[in-house]
């Protein structure tokens, strides 16, 4: 059987290696890559020392200690969630004005241009 | 300016009432539609711009009112194409935008709302502030200052031709005015918005949290 410390530290290493990998790869955006790794050093710290958590759970006075990593996990899931479906409308908005401009620019060109309409 | 999507039954007849009536440049705003629609309305005298993939109701708008924007027109009247509204009141629509008036026109027709519609508008009405009869007609004349406040990329936001539009030009202090004209009842097909319950309720709650989002802010106005 595995030491508890050694399971979560195994956890962290390897998500903590796909970040890098992945940014290695040029799959994630350098912009993006700050916070992910940051976040990857955080798991890899809470999963190497996981009794750090309880000596934070009892420095605010929360009576069990995995809860305080589970809420904290789900709140910052969530805001993550939240500004994903902010950017993607963003991109939405973006797209259809870039659409709109290009059927416009077709049109006034097929107006000069009669031949070319296909 | 008529925005279509799969209307081959209907856009003709549509065109060639606004022939008889007006002289005007009739551009048909083809969005992705599937069946004949552009040719239809090729074969009819319109000009005709196809969108590369469905963008909505709103956006087809928008697309043709961009177009005309690069076209230096200084009037857009959106009409729908399925043949509800009547192009006899083409004329009397963009009389008050001519006329340097208004900068909107809204086309009306008391009569054609049942008591629940009239009810549904009225809660829009009282929480949007707008003092507006009819805020879902797409029978609508834009004129210049409205055209550049419906091209923001704040209006590419919206999803329909109603409530969210309106509101963003009486935000932006545009003066709406509505009049009088004649609808038909629908040839052929049913209400983009209305089609089924769950459609209704979509499109209601949506619609209602805009309203709610974009309530001007008289502080918010006076500090800018």
């Amino acid at each position: 059987m595995l030491g508890y410390n050694l399971t979560s530290g195994i956890l962290a290493v390897i998500v903590v290696g796909v970040i890098f990998w992945l940014i290695r790869k040029d799959h994630l955006h350098p912009k993006k890559a700050l916070g992910w790794v940051t976040i990857a050093c955080a798991i890899g710290v809470i999963g190497i020392f996981p009794r750090l958590s309880d000596w934070i759970a009892s420095k605010l006075g929360v009576g069990y200690p995995p809860t305080l990593v589970l809420v904290i996990s789900i709140i910052l899931i969530f805001l993550k969630l939240l500004r994903l479906d902010a950017a993607r409308s963003q991109e939405d908005k973006k797209i259809a004005i870039l659409t709109q401009r290009l059927v416009v620019l077709e049109k006034r060109f097929e107006n000069v241009n009669p031949k070319n309409k296909d | 300016m008529i925005p279509a999507f799969n209307e081959e039954q209907t856009v003709m007849g549509v065109i060639l009432g606004i022939k008889k009536e007006v002289d005007w440049d009739i551009l048909v705003v083809d969005d992705n539609s599937i069946d004949a629609t552009v040719d239809e309305a090729h074969s009819a005298g319109a000009m005709t711009i196809s969108l590369p993939t469905r963008t909505g109701a709103w956006r087809a708008i928008q697309t043709g009112i961009r177009y005309a924007k690069s076209e230096k027109y200084n009037i857009v009247v959106t009409m729908d194409a399925d043949g509800q509204h009547s192009a006899k009141s083409l004329k009397d629509l963009v009389k008050p935008i001519l006329a340097n008036q208004y900068d909107t026109a809204i086309g009306v027709c008391t009569n054609r709302a049942n008591y629940t519609r009239k009810l549904t508008w009225k809660v829009f009405r009282k929480i949007s502030g707008l003092s507006l009869e009819d805020i879902t007609s797409g029978y609508r004349a834009y004129g210049a200052s409205s055209i550049n406040i419906l091209l923001s990329p704040e209006a590419t936001m919206l999803t329909f031709q109603d409530l969210g539009v309106l509101m963003l030009l009486s935000n932006e202090r545009q003066k709406i005015v509505e009049t009088e004209v004649v609808m038909f009842e629908r040839n052929f097909g049913i209400s983009k918005i209305y089609s089924s319950w769950i459609a209704i309720w979509v499109y209601l709650t949506q619609t209602l949290l805009l309203c709610i989002a974009k309530i001007s802010m008289p502080w918010y106005r006076n500090s800018e």
